[in-house]
């Protein structure tokens, strides 16, 4: 999956005030699909895009890559409006495959290698490279002619993906990614989006799992039937819930630590046996105590975001809540 | 762009080159010059006038149906299966899209033209009727002029409508063309007057017999050069004309 362009820059996505309604159905009347939606997705930044069914999502990652006009509003790719150059810098996986079926997997990557990357246009040599180095690493190079139609759903999710990076793309659309995936498929899928997270490109990440929200993105935005109803960060200054696990201390034996030390105090404590959980709101109170559970030669077992708090919060915004 | 074009026009007739329905009309183009020579063997004049009318009838009938079937099919199935979404997040322009959807409709169409030809020029090589004249041949090309015409006019209609009513449209747009000439002569003196003006106009402006000169080039003084020339000219104009309007319509609407 290597081409010419080893050198990445990362582009922004901005969405300004943008509106779309949809009038096709007669019965119906108009239905606003967006509203005054405004949310950046920034450079080199992996970004979810959640909310319920009928929320806006689909419809905000097709404006983005132009099959919908908004009716108004701006959509900008690195602080340019949305050109036939600007969408060389994306690449697209959507949530089904929608991948001509009568097409063989070598035969969608080629499509997409010229279509995207001209500079290959005129190297065979290097394009049929290009194509191979793409199936191997999605591991289709025994199917690369089988027909699109007759491939497995793991593997046409995984030629999704191959589609959707073989020209390196600054940016990356991404609508549900391992949706219908078994575990160990899932699990492959996730490490791929986090090495392109690692080269920097722009991700956008379209999905229902708040699992793969919290491990895979830098930052949310939540749609609430088409307006934009929080948008949050997840890195470690954020105001998240973090969990400390620790091994062989009990409540008075924290206590006991958190008065010596000048500790900030938990927000909830829990005990299980020999196992305390502590939970904080904001990085630094949770980072204060692992420092010094550590310090005393404590076992810490886990730290990191309360998954599910956080996945309470993200609910509560779903349902309409705070 | 030309690249563009040229990559949605090969995805094309990759995937028409594909449609089981190339089968059914190369066994159909088999089955009507089977058929057209049975027929001019079984009469006892009039051989040739007999072999071409069944011939080209029976060509027409199934270039015509796989024209305005694959150019109904070709978008409806990309809108169907989602596909269209793939192809247009490409740095494609949607006129460049529809052009190359063309181009590929077009080559496999004429592809298929082709081929029946072959299948004809065998088949009148084994009834002992030699080899197509040149008329006979430009007779033929004209007719997957027609054709092409057809495939202009469903590409329209598939750009602006579900596959389902635009295989409707264009069976209507062709029958109308077929017989628009015939209803133009068959007019009577109590016919309205407007009525008379309308349907004049329309045969004029859509007659698809324009493209079947068989009984002309069969029997004599034949059909000049600049004639011809005529009626390649009017395809040509509606083949543009169609296309320009599916690519204006296919601006303004949003994709799937």
């Amino acid at each position: 999956m290597q081409t010419e362009a080893t050198s990445k820059i990362a582009e922004d996505v901005a969405l300004v005030d943008v509106r779309k309604v949809f009038r096709s159905d007669l019965l119906r009347g108009p239905q606003v699909a967006l509203e005054k939606l405004t949310c950046r997705f920034p450079a080199g930044r992996c970004t979810g895009l959640l909310g319920h069914n009928g929320a806006g999502k689909t419809t905000t990652i097709k404006l983005i890559l132009g099959l919908l006009k908004p009716d108004a509003g701006n959509i900008t790719i690195g602080g340019s409006q949305i050109s036939l150059e600007q969408k060389r810098l994306i690449g697209y996986m959507p949530e089904v495959n929608k991948l001509p079926a009568a097409l063989t997997a070598r035969e969608v990557l080629l499509f997409q290698l010229r279509m995207f990357a001209p500079e290959f246009a005129a190297k065979a040599a290097a394009k049929r490279d290009a194509v191979e180095a793409a199936l191997a690493a999605v591991e289709l190079g025994e199917h690369a002619d089988k027909l699109v139609g007759n491939l497995s759903k793991g593997m046409a999710r995984r030629l999704a993906w191959a589609q959707a990076t073989i020209h390196q793309p600054r940016v990356l659309i991404l609508d549900e990614p391992a949706s219908g995936l078994d575990p160990l498929a899932c699990r492959q899928m996730l490490d791929w989006i986090r090495a392109e997270k690692l080269r920097g490109t722009t991700i956008i990440l379209c999905t229902h799992e708040l699992a793969q929200l919290v491990t895979l993105c830098h930052q949310y935005h939540i749609l609430r039937r088409g307006k934009l109803v929080v948008s949050g960060s997840l890195g470690p200054n954020s105001a998240q819930q973090y969990i400390v696990h620790v091994s062989g201390l009990r409540a008075d034996g924290l206590e006991r630590l958190a008065e010596r030390e000048g500790l900030p105090p938990w927000r909830q404590l829990r005990q299980e046996g020999v196992l305390a959980e502590l939970s904080f709101v904001g990085y630094e109170h949770s980072a204060h105590w692992l420092q010094t559970l550590l310090a005393h030669g404590y076992v810490v077992t886990h730290f990191g975001v309360d998954a599910l708090a956080f996945e309470e919060n993200l609910l509560q915004h779903f349902a309409g809540g705070t | 762009m030309l690249r563009a074009i040229g990559l949605v026009a090969w995805q094309t007739f990759t995937l028409l080159r594909r449609d089981k329905m190339v089968r059914a009309a190369v066994i159909a183009g088999f089955l009507t010059t089977v058929l057209a020579l049975l027929a001019s063997t079984w009469s006892i004049e009039d051989q040739i006038k007999i072999l071409f009318d069944v011939g080209f009838f029976c060509f027409q009938l199934v270039g015509s149906i796989m024209a305005i079937f694959w150019g109904s099919k070709s978008v409806g199935d990309s809108r169907q299966d989602g596909a269209i979404e793939w192809q247009l997040a490409a740095p494609i322009s949607r006129t460049s899209w529809l052009l190359g959807k063309y181009l590929g409709l077009a080559v496999s169409t004429l592809l298929l033209g082709a081929l029946l030809l072959i299948i004809w020029q065998l088949g009148m090589i084994l009834g002992d009727y030699g080899i197509l004249s040149m008329g006979q041949l430009a007779v033929y090309l004209l007719m997957l002029l027609g054709w092409l015409v057809l495939l202009a006019l469903s590409l329209l209609f598939s750009v602006s409508m579900r596959f389902s009513l635009a295989l409707f449209a264009g069976v209507g747009g062709w029958l109308v063309g077929l017989t628009s000439a015939a209803v133009a002569a068959a007019l009577t003196p109590e016919t309205p007057p407007e009525a008379q003006a309308i349907v004049r106009v329309l045969a004029r402006a859509w007659d698809l017999q324009a493209f079947n000169l068989v009984d002309r080039v069969l029997e004599a003084p034949g059909i000049s050069p600049a004639s011809l020339l005529n009626h390649v000219g009017y395809g040509l104009v509606l083949i543009a004309i169609f296309l320009t309007v599916a690519a204006l319509a296919s601006q303004r609407g949003d994709i799937a």
